[in-house]
């Protein structure tokens, strides 16, 4: 069927902000899917609070609304722009939910709008996980058994009749949150209940455990027309019970025999058909028993999902555009693979390669959490690698992961093969290292595999790798053919430095002397079968390349590697951005990154895609080969967060002209010493500071200083041991706390600098062309300094911030863009205390704002900096009309206020006794992604940063209040302004006793810890009873 | 509202914080915060007006040409 005549316009849903279990890839997804449509001809209305994403640029739709996805939102955009269809399989789980709540408002009948891309009768055979079971077992498939209970009785009566450990899944919610397994009866009770209460429809399914089972995910397609095709099989090489988005995840799958992969297939595909997907994309999950190979179906998703991601990177088939084009009214056979240009999207795509897909995770943000991995996701990004065979594939992607003791090694070893066996049986980050020393030590695959349950064939090619290693580390001499035996398996120039005593640059210098080098090969869909046209590669010590020649000029942009907290889509967004800038400059663009949910590693974002690891040696390589033809004019490096800035110095040294601020330039930034000189030169200040490597020294610098003291271990990254101290007692504790981590002493100093109380932080970036300063934007938080500015609320513009102040902060910025030599980007933050301004740092790169500041202030800052930085000057993009005549430092009063907020992913984070971690704001970044309310005034904005952040404010009800001494003052206001809002308010005693004196009513709560002391109910029922009457 | 203070009353907060944040309710740790919070509830009853990003532009055109 040709595209349908009745839809002219479609609105898309996008995700929101970026959550742990829905991430990045969504803005991929929709990204794709607005352009397809728009190329279709039709009129793109698109919603997404998200302003971190590519697809909320303006250009991509036709109206782009950043506002809150919520039910009466969506009807005031629907009314407005009278769309003919709702678009909600692109934008995960928020969408789906968002279109079913549209739904059942009746929303979508009173406005005459259809929903595409998926049914509401299948998004509910698929979603409700009853119904889907009866479905399956209807089509002579295999589930669980299960039972959905909405009561905690219910709970324990099935509990009794199948025994634990069993596993509970509430209902309708999105990355397996509030999942998990029980295995007594306390857990049960504990989990149940939260789960009802996480479930939209406050029912929980429990099920009988398949924990340790082989775990596998089929991605489909289906037409109007009933063409169906299995786009990828993915094999999770951690069994049953990690969720598969914490997985080790490999595409195709390996270790299935054909029988079994048929099976698989022919059951996926009756699925999709039964449930009635019928225009796009699905995907259906299923276990294995080891033992006797029953295959049961776990789940399905009917929509565009965090593995359709995977999926389409791996395979280089676009699941989410090929579904946006058969919701439109096109079947697969009439959609051509961009890829081969000859074959339609009927034809499955095969993979002469392997890929392979890890987590990464941030649990040095939570030290309370309980790291096991279970069935709720915890990790914040992936990165995903390929390889001609497994061991490459699972070398690359470990070291993609940049992160210290994530790839194998073979260094001193301690533990007994006990000990590690031990260690390995228990998931979580670096299991899969713990395997290899135990392996390495000596252990069977049968000991390994009675441990962990990773299928033998994986333990086996671990085993290989570690042969590889030994004969690598005994071979005379580092001759030919032992590199490439080692590069054939996957090993990096480092690891071989490491098995031979020898540095990396010694052993690049010897295998060069050699000519060993990689080749590039291309995903082609089809393997080889027909010739490829996009320029996707990804490398490979084999024989001959697979990249075309081009003699034109180039560019090189770095990615930011996989998302973690502190660098996520963001940086993205700016590397997409540069990429389009300098094509339309007309140089070609060729990008290095090896996260696949993003945009960046979309194949038509830029001329030429490398998906490699972004460490010195992988770079280096892809960077030679490009230089063997064409002129290479540079690497962008200050685009891709740290990542790509913590390349610059080793390139530079390698020869490779670096674009935009100089490597040394960087380093007067980076270095304390030499960015306090250009402070003093420029007659700005700092809060006054020292370092310390012991604790006598510490206490002694800060007394000097003056406390409150912010403390940092210099050479620690993500902020772990950050910490404001108010006293020489706090700064003991602090040493005794850390000692453990051996992080400060002689060559490791701790930082100290006086913590500026009650100071305003702001946040400003800026471009320099090495004459002139541009403002992007200056933005003010809401919170006082001492709260990441990851992690702050912001506004812009500046809401309390006087004229004075804001050409101080221009000026400052001004004289530390001269001194340091910026040529691009630089993000600068200040704080104003008793009416002083200090810096607290500057760093020449793109920031985590920078998206929010473009689209506050349409003012295209990455497009702007990529042509800073190939030498156009600032003067001339205003002249272009690419900059705006007026920077972002003035800004009109009738222009809208945006305000950022962060969302904080405390609830996904648990101790090891079930309590939630502590969710109190830090110096430590913890946010996992943002939002951005734009209106008139700070008020709007703010509400509407809240309802696309959280869901919004309740407006009556009761509120808690109890604060610190410090804080009772500043409570009297706004507790008097609830009461007159008519909130009923509750307050510990103190509280209540300021409230009082200042004539506002509240009743006393009695304090936890005296409740506790009378021996009134357990820890968990206590606390739970007491949170939820606080405002319902 | 909770913000940290010292001895006992800290390890209350932390209790009052978890459960709230289990409960999925607003959770507010700092003045700053709520001060915001308690001057937009005036205008969250009114519900929300949207505009595109192309307005928005299509304003700061016109504004900029007078």
């Amino acid at each position: 069927m040709p595209k349908r005549s009745d839809i002219s316009s479609v609105l898309v849903i996008g995700s929101g902000p970026i959550v742990i279990g829905q991430a990045a890839e969504f803005d991929y997804s929709g990204t794709q899917a607005c352009r397809v449509l728009r190329e279709e001809g039709l009129r793109v209305i698109l919603v997404n609070p998200n302003p971190a994403t590519i697809m909320t640029d303006p250009g991509f739709a036709d109206a782009t609304y950043v506002e809150p996805i919520t039910t009466p939102v969506l009807e005031s955009i629907i009314a407005k722009e009278r769309p003919d269809a709702v678009l909600p399989t692109l934008g995960g789980q928020t969408a789906l939910n968002a279109a079913l709540a549209l739904d059942e408002a009746g929303i979508l009948a009173k406005h005459g709008v259809e929903l595409i891309g998926a049914k509401v009768d299948s998004i509910n055979k698929a979603e409700d996980r009853q119904l889907f079971k009866d479905l399956v077992i209807g089509l002579g498939g295999d589930v669980a058994r299960s039972k959905v209970v909405s009561t905690l009785e219910d709970a324990l009566e099935f509990a009794d009749e199948i025994g634990l450990p069993m596993v509970i899944r509430p209902s309708f919610t999105m990355g397996g949150l509030g999942s998990g397994f029980a295995y007594t009866e306390d857990e049960l009770r504990r989990m149940v209940t939260d789960g009802l209460h996480q479930s939209p429809t406050t029912e929980v399914l429990l099920e009988e455990s398949i924990l340790g089972w082989k775990e596998y995910e089929l991605e489909l397609m289906r037409d109007g027309s009933d063409n169906t095709v299995v786009v990828c099989s993915i094999e999770n090489v951690d069994p049953v019970g990690v969720h598969t988005g914490d997985s080790i995840t490999v595409a195709p799958a390996l270790t299935l025999t054909d029988r079994e992969y048929q099976k698989m297939r022919n059951l996926g595909i009756e699925i999709i058909r039964a449930v009635g997907v019928d225009t796009g994309g699905c995907n259906v999950q299923f276990a294995v028993d080891p033992a006797d190979g029953r295959i049961i179906v776990i789940e399905m998703n009917p929509r565009v999902s965090r593995s359709s991601a995977l999926a389409s990177k791996a395979t280089g088939f676009p699941i989410a555009k090929i579904a946006a084009k058969l919701a439109i009214g096109y079947t697969l056979d009439e959609i051509q693979n961009d890829i081969t240009k000859v074959t339609p999207a009927s034809f499955e795509p095969t993979l002469d390669y392997v890929v392979v897909k890890v987590p990464r995770f941030a649990f040095e943000k939570f030290p309370a959490a309980d790291d096991t991995l279970t069935t709720t996701m915890k990790s914040v990004g992936e990165t995903m690698a390929m390889g001609r065979n497994f061991s490459t594939a699972l070398q690359k992607a470990l070291r993609g992961l940049e992160k210290r003791g994530s790839s194998f090694h073979w260094g001193e070893q301690t533990r007994s093969i006990d000990e590690l066996l031990a260690l390995a049986a228990h998931p979580t980050d670096g299991r899969i290292i713990h395997v290899q020393q135990a392996l390495r030590q000596g252990a069977t695959a049968e000991q390994v595999f009675d441990a962990t349950k990773i299928d033998p064939w994986f333990l086996d090619q671990i085993a290989l790798i570690n042969e590889v290693a030994a004969s690598v580390g005994a071979a005379a001499e580092l001759d030919e053919d032992t590199l490439r035996e080692a590069k054939e398996h996957g090993f990096s120039d480092a690891q071989i430095a490491e098995l031979r005593g020898l540095t990396e640059l010694e052993v690049r210098g010897v295998r060069h002397a050699a000519g060993v080098r990689p080749v590039f090969k291309t995903v082609d869909t089809c393997a080889g079968e027909f010739p490829a046209f996009t320029p996707y590669h990804y490398s490979s010590y084999d024989q001959e390349t697979e990249v075309v020649a081009s003699d034109r000029r180039k560019v090189v942009i770095l990615g930011s590697g996989p998302n973690r907290i502190g660098q996520g889509v963001e940086f993205d967004y700016s590397c997409v951005h540069a990429s389009f800038a300098l094509a339309e400059a007309g140089y070609e663009t060729i990008m290095i990154n090896c996260n696949p949910e993003t945009v960046s590693t979309d194949y038509d974002t830029s001329d030429r895609l490398y998906f490699e690891p972004l460490t010195l040696e992988d770079v280096l390589e892809i960077v030679h080969a490009e230089q063997q033809s064409g002129e290479l004019v540079g690497v962008v490096v200050q685009l891709g967060g740290q990542t790509a800035l913590g390349l610059a110095k080793g390139l530079e040294q390698a020869g490779i002209p670096i674009l935009g601020t100089s490597p040394s330039a960087i380093d007067l930034a980076e270095e304390r010493g030499l960015f306090a000189d250009i402070l003093d030169r420029a007659g700005l200040v700092a809060p006054r500071n020292g370092t310390a490597i012991d604790v006598d020294g510490a206490v002694q610098v800060a007394e000097e200083i003056g406390y409150p003291v912010l403390v940092r271990p210099s050479y620690v990254l993500g902020g772990r041991g950050m910490e404001i101290l108010y006293s020489s007692d706090a700064m003991r504790d602090y040493f005794v706390r850390i000692a453990d981590a051996a992080i400060i002493g002689p060559g490791l100093p701790l930082l100290v600098d006086r913590f500026l109380d009650d100071a305003v932080e702001i946040d400003v970036d800026a471009l320099h062309d090495g004459t002139e300063l541009y403002i992007g934007g200056v933005m003010e938080h809401i919170e006082e300094a001492g709260i990441h500015s990851g992690d702050s609320m912001c506004t812009l513009p500046p809401v309390t911030l006087g004229r004075l102040e804001i050409d101080r902060v221009r000026e400052a910025t001004r004289l530390i863009a001269e001194g340091i030599g910026v040529r691009g980007l630089l993000n600068v933050q200040f704080a104003i205390a008793a009416g002083v301004l200090y810096v607290i740092e500057a760093n020449p790169r793109a920031s985590r704002t920078v998206p929010f500041v473009s689209k506050a202030l349409d003012i295209p800052l990455a497009k702007a900096a990529s042509n800073i930085m190939v030498g156009t000057s600032i003067r001339e993009l205003v002249a272009q009309g690419m900059l705006p005549e007026q920077d972002g430092s003035v800004v009109p009063l009738d222009a809208p206020v945006s305000v950022k907020e962060a969302v904080l992913p405390f609830k996904r984070f648990r101790t090891r006794e079930g309590q939630i971690v502590d969710s109190l704001l830090g110096p430590e970044m913890r946010s996992t992604g943002e939002v951005m309310g734009i209106d008139v005034d700070f008020p709007t904005a703010f509400a509407k940063s809240q309802a696309a952040a959280y869901g919004g404010l309740p407006t009556s009800g009761t509120a808690f209040l109890s604060v610190a001494d410090a804080d009772k003052r500043a409570i009297i206001l706004p507790a008097l302004r609830l009461a007159e809002l008519g909130f009923e308010l509750l307050a510990t005693a103190g509280t209540h006793e300021v409230l009082a004196r200042n004539g506002i009513a509240s009743s006393v709560v009695g304090k936890y810890s005296e409740t506790v002391e009378a021996g009134e109910g357990s820890r968990s029922s206590t606390s739970s009873t007491a949170a939820r009457s606080t405002w319902s | 509202m909770n913000t940290p203070g010292g001895g006992t009353a800290r390890a209350d907060g932390y209790e009052i914080r978890a459960a709230i944040v289990a409960a999925d309710k607003p959770l507010f740790t700092t003045i700053a915060e709520l001060s915001a919070a308690v001057a937009s509830f005036s205008v969250i009853g009114r519900g929300f007006e949207v505009t595109s990003l192309q307005n928005y532009a299509v304003k700061r055109r016109e504004a900029v040409a007078g």
